[in-house]
């Protein structure tokens, strides 16, 4: 005898993923969640501006009003300056964790700005630093009291997406031994001692996102698209989310039907219901819009 | 003895050129006239696949690679990339091919399909690509040498799976299915599990396809075993994502209709059908290929 409506939610129905991976990884999001929005929601900030790029160049003074308009929604303060110096203190020894890959690198004037920024909230030149596959040898990074993490989103052909929760996998001396699972347990890079309770600042790049990767080098220009874009948050769980949630709309217009990613991106979502490192929950994120709307896909 | 020597000397002439190879760089092409090759010709194995393929390297792992040769040239600002991957065995070359191409050029080797700036083919165990960082019409025509080039070196070609044969043909869509072993892309198409909950692995040959046009989508998965006891014990483990109901197909939450059943060696699944009849069409159709003498 049938016992009762059979969901897809059962059929994904492994642990951590009954209730969120409809959610997070289907472009058309089942009734997976029942619960209206709570008071306790995290906030992710989504800010876009269509001047930030023409062609392949990038405008530097837009990429700071946005970075700006972000952070004030981020932090309630008054402006930039104030949302600073709520976020970075003038004896902090800041780590800007970056991300170099070739294809996508995290733009050079964004990494720019943000030194700047940590400069103006009144932290010393020398106790700054960016840095992307040498941080285990900085010296900054060693002593770091805070972090800043900001990379590009893009696919990735074994973690489902390039996400600011992988960018921390040069935290560790054996990125491979992260590898299990599809990488499922990144969330864990948070509790190595360089990394845990640092970071002050999340910021994923989504200029030119890869919503698809082909070949080696998991890198085609024909899958980019200038969404022109930045996500900011507190917490990189839920950055995370939303950037993979615009990835996986792209995909779904491009490809014409649902299409998920390759593999899914279940670090994100472990991250969340397994390691309890922020929340992945598209219900429990409030998502604040700043900016360019047309094409926004969430 | 003189006899024994000209007959070795025959055959080494008359075989492929793989079988006398040194090294897998012996396929990579000769200098293509105003390019420089920058730097020597690389080896990678699994073991340090990692440093070479920034982020890639789990996918041709999953298919069981053993090697891969790359070389790199340049003309200007213009680079290309060459990589030939031995996967061991033709069905991994095919399937890192599956898992890459949207659909068949049939231009190089057994399979081959042209991105911007990039060619893809594969070829008996060899699963090539050729990448460049731009895409102009002097790149274009020196990938096609570099191809043209890799194609003749490789003398022998594979064969493709056979479970590829059991796919229906009606309504499948052209180049629209997936070849592999690792659990980790039974999601390629369809979100299905998130574990291995039908021990997937290297002694399996899984293909999941797509049937029907993209408003009445639905997906074929189609999995041999070593043996049918391993059959029909992942057909229970689907039975009981699907409350231990007794019917073949079922109806979930989003209307769709899903359903599986065991046949000798083989698993056969139907995901996303938008009726019940659609569902139980596919799998019959797979089963009577499957029986079918």
């Amino acid at each position: 005898m049938k016992k009762s409506t059979i969901t897809r939610r059962q059929l994904i129905k492994q642990s951590a993923f009954a209730a969120m991976g409809t959610s997070l990884f289907l472009s058309s999001p089942l009734r997976a969640f029942g619960q209206s929005k709570g008071a306790d929601l995290t906030k992710v900030v989504l800010v876009r501006d269509k001047e930030v790029l023409m062609g392949e160049e990038l405008n530097s003074t837009v990429m700071e009003r946005m970075l700006n308009d972000a952070l004030i929604e981020l932090t309630g303060a008054t402006n930039a300056t104030l949302a600073w110096k709520k976020i970075l203190q003038p004896d902090d020894i800041l780590g800007i964790k970056t991300n170099v890959w070739k294809n996508l690198r995290t733009p050079l004037e964004l990494e720019q700005i943000l030194v700047n920024k940590a400069k103006l909230a009144g932290i010393s030149e020398s106790n700054i630093s960016v840095d992307d596959r040498g941080v285990l040898n900085n010296p900054v990074f060693q002593h770091a009291t805070a972090l800043i993490n900001v990379r590009p989103m893009r696919t990735h052909a074994w973690s489902g997406v390039g996400s600011l929760l992988k960018n921390y996998i040069m935290f560790t001396h054996r990125p491979s031994s992260y590898h299990d699972d599809s990488c499922a347990d990144l969330a864990k890079l948070y509790e190595l001692p360089e990394v845990k309770g640092k970071t002050r600042l999340n910021i994923l790049v989504m200029l030119t996102p890869l919503f698809h990767g082909v070949g080696p080098h998991h890198f085609n220009k024909q899958y980019t698209w200038e969404y022109k874009g930045l996500i900011a948050g507190f917490d990189p769980v839920a950055v995370d989310s939303v950037g993979l949630r615009i990835l996986q709309a792209k995909r779904t217009e491009f490809f014409g039907e649902e299409t998920p990613l390759n593999p899914p991106a279940k670090h994100i979502l472990l991250a969340d219901t397994r390691h309890k490192l922020g929340t992945a929950d598209p219900n429990k994120i409030d998502l604040v819009k700043v900016g360019w709307k047309e094409g926004i896909l969430i | 003895m003189k006899y024994s020597l000209l007959i070795l000397i025959l055959m080494t002439l008359s075989s492929p050129k793989q079988t006398y190879c040194q090294s897998i760089t012996d396929l990579l092409p000769n200098s293509i006239e105003d390019w420089s090759p920058q730097g020597t010709d690389k080896v990678y194995t699994p073991e340090n696949l990692y440093d070479y393929i920034d982020g890639g390297a789990e996918l041709y792992l999953s298919y069981g690679m053993k090697e891969v040769a790359s070389r790199i040239i340049t003309r200007d600002d213009s680079e290309i990339r060459i990589e030939i991957f031995d996967m061991i065995e033709a069905k991994n070359a095919f399937g890192v091919f599956t898992h890459t191409r949207t659909h068949n050029e049939m231009q190089y080797g057994q399979g081959s399909q042209y991105f911007t700036g990039a060619q893809i083919f594969w070829k008996d165990n060899y699963f090539i690509a050729i990448t460049a960082n731009d895409d102009n019409e002097s790149i274009q025509s020196a990938i096609e040498l570099i191809a043209n080039e890799i194609d003749s070196n490789i003398l022998s070609e594979g064969e493709i799976p056979t479970i590829i044969n059991l796919l229906p043909d009606d309504e499948l869509e052209p180049d629209g299915y997936l070849y592999f072993h690792h659990y980790i892309w039974l999601n390629s198409f369809y979100y299905i599990a998130n574990d291995n909950f039908l021990n997937l692995n290297t002694t399996t040959d899984a293909v999941l396809a797509k049937y029907g046009a993209k408003d009445h989508r639905r997906y074929l998965l189609i999995v041999k075993y070593p043996d049918n006891e391993s059959a029909a014990k992942a057909n229970n483990s689907f039975r009981e994502l699907l409350q231990e109901t007794n019917n073949l197909v079922e109806r979930i939450e989003d209307k769709s209709w899903l359903g599986a059943t065991y046949i000798q060696k083989y698993l056969v699944a139907v995901f996303n059908a938008d009726t019940q009849e659609s569902a139980l069409n596919l799998i019959k159709k797979a089963e009577t290929k499957i029986t079918k003498p």
